[in-house]
């Protein structure tokens, strides 16, 4: 009978020739096999050759799960799913003509020839390479701006909408900072996030390295710092309301429109189709509002977006004069 | 209390509890010795029934370090090795091999993560490459005696080849293989030239594959 303090000295490489003998013969039968790769998992455990970072290994383990899974999103709250598919053609046009006005309000600024703006349309997404080398995604209307001659001195940008910064560490240690209307102020070494700031509030989500944010509650002044993998959100007076871990994400999806839904009413479209897309929507069934959304959209347009909500709510999702209506068949 | 307990017993006998407070005490009754290993199993048979993510999850946080552990002492790469144990687990979760597992989740995983060390070997290592494993195959991989010792002899004599390199060319080879750094890194790193690092990396990979092809 092979004991574990027999085995364990047999996996550490200390067995005589006998022993080995006898660990073969006992492996013959295969409740013993069994027994020996669980005694081995033990032994690892015990002797690890190395640690491995678990946690972040796992969040991506739960990202591709959870990406395999991407297309299908889901619905709570809803009797009958029934897929519907919607083409439509005009959404390109509305993006052009508003992308459009958008350049052309850019350029009537007054603070044009002393600011440098950079700006997207509805349902446009621009990459940008500041000066000093970081690159940033700017979504769908934002816009971003900041002094060409200060710049090298002290690296400042103003953002009012949304977009994902990865931000070159300087060797001299100088930080870099991202200003908004709402008074929030963040302060970077050299990093990657995700920044949301407009009226109704502000979100920010840390993918990689270290970064404080500087914020005003009231008259108060206050600091957070956060880690990788966390994100925060603060609602229109500056209050945190969230702060939570989110999968991170890779770079492929940083350049699409991504939309995350987690037991999100349908209610919640009435701010993100605006401030995206620049399409009212309407939704004239209160019941419907309450449907709540789960899951993660990542995609290129308005179309797609309409398409894969009707697919899986099986409402009768469409535009009309410029606006988007969601309604039960 | 007392009587609370043989109740709960006496319903777990049965088996009719399987809520996982109760699985604590089945363990302590003397004549049903369960380890800690076994119900922390059982719970986990239960969590695939209703939620296989977080089953897999459950599994992923106990066994990822101890496979990560294990396969790197074939392939010598920590990179590697986390990246055929992520497959292995996504595998696991994609194909509901949990499903057709009956003994154990551990066993599965560790003679899993063996073949799979062993078929990245045959195929980037050995020079007389063979036909690798069917990955569908896996739940019924012949695991004879002798493979086993073959395995576990693999491991050992693996060991020592990277062990008896001269020491500058085990450093720059566990530098650049088992951190995963770039051989530009470490000729900085180390004042050497970039052709020396080159050969090293070259010897010591050598002796690696001189070791592979040695089975009788």
């Amino acid at each position: 009978m092979v004991t574990k303090s027999i085995l364990f000295e047999y996996f550490t490489g200390n067995s005589t020739v006998l022993q080995k003998r006898m660990i073969e013969n006992w492996l013959e039968n295969e409740r013993n096999k069994v027994l020996y790769y669980e005694w081995l998992a033990e032994w690892e455990q015990e002797y690890p050759q190395y640690i491995p970072d678990v946690e972040n290994k796992l969040d991506q383990f739960l990202f591709n799960i959870d990406k395999y899974n991407k297309n299908k999103l889901t619905v709570s709250g809803l009797q009958h799913k029934k897929p519907v598919y919607h083409i439509y053609r005009n959404a390109g046009y509305v993006a052009g003509l508003l992308l459009i006005i958008a350049a052309s309000l850019t350029l009537l600024n007054a603070d044009y020839f002393f600011t440098k703006n950079m700006s997207t349309g509805f349902g446009e997404i621009k990459e940008l390479s500041l000066p000093d080398g970081s690159e940033l995604t700017l979504y769908s209307n934002s816009k971003l701006s900041w002094n060409p001659i200060n710049f090298k001195q002290k690296r400042i940008v103003y953002l009012d909408g949304e977009a994902n910064f990865n931000i070159i560490h300087k060797s001299d240690g100088s930080k870099f900072r991202v200003k908004s209307k709402n008074e929030v102020t963040i302060l970077v070494y050299g990093t990657e996030f995700r920044f949301f700031t407009r009226e109704r509030g502000s979100k920010i989500e840390l993918n990689k390295g270290i970064i404080k944010l500087h914020y005003k509650e009231g008259k108060k002044n206050k600091v957070i710092a956060l880690s990788p993998g966390e994100y925060i959100s603060l609602n229109k007076e500056n209050k945190l309301t969230e702060r939570n871990k989110f999968n991170p994400v890779r770079n492929l999806e940083i350049k699409k429109h991504r939309f995350v839904f987690d037991n999100t009413p349908l209610s919640e479209l009435k701010n993100l189709i605006p401030e995206n897309f620049g399409l009212g929507i309407v939704i004239p069934d209160k019941e419907v509002e309450k449907l709540t959304l789960s899951g993660t959209y990542t995609g290129n347009s308005l179309n797609e977006l309409i398409n894969s909500l009707s697919a899986v709510t099986g409402l009768n999702i469409y535009k009309h004069h410029g606006r988007i209506y969601i309604v039960p068949y | 209390m007392e009587q609370e307990k043989s109740k709960r017993l006496k319903l777990a006998e049965e088996g009719m509890v399987n809520h996982p407070s109760s699985i604590d005490f089945i363990g302590k009754f003397p004549h049903h010795e369960n380890t800690d290993r076994e119900d922390f199993e059982f719970l986990i048979r239960k969590k695939f029934e209703t939620d296989p993510t977080l089953g897999c999850t459950l599994l992923f946080r106990k066994y990822y370090n101890g496979l990560c552990s294990h396969a790197v002492r074939f392939v010598y790469s920590k990179e590697i090795a986390e990246d055929i144990v992520g497959d292995i687990f996504f595998d696991f979760w994609k194909n509901k091999v949990y499903e057709q597992i009956n003994q154990s989740f551990s066993a599965y995983l560790f003679k899993t993560v063996r073949n799979r060390c062993l078929n990245y070997l045959k195929s980037n290592l050995h020079s007389t490459s063979k036909t690798s494993l069917n990955e569908a195959s896996e739940m019924q991989i012949q695991d004879l005696p002798e493979d086993i010792l073959y395995q576990d002899d693999l491991i050992k004599k693996i060991n020592t080849a990277v062990n008896n390199l001269p020491p500058v060319c085990r450093k720059v080879f566990l530098l650049n293989r088992f951190e995963g750094k770039k051989q530009k890194e470490i000729a900085v790193e180390l004042g050497l030239s970039l052709r020396t690092i080159e050969s090293h990396i070259y010897k010591a990979l050598q002796s690696l594959k001189q070791v592979l092809s040695e089975r009788e």
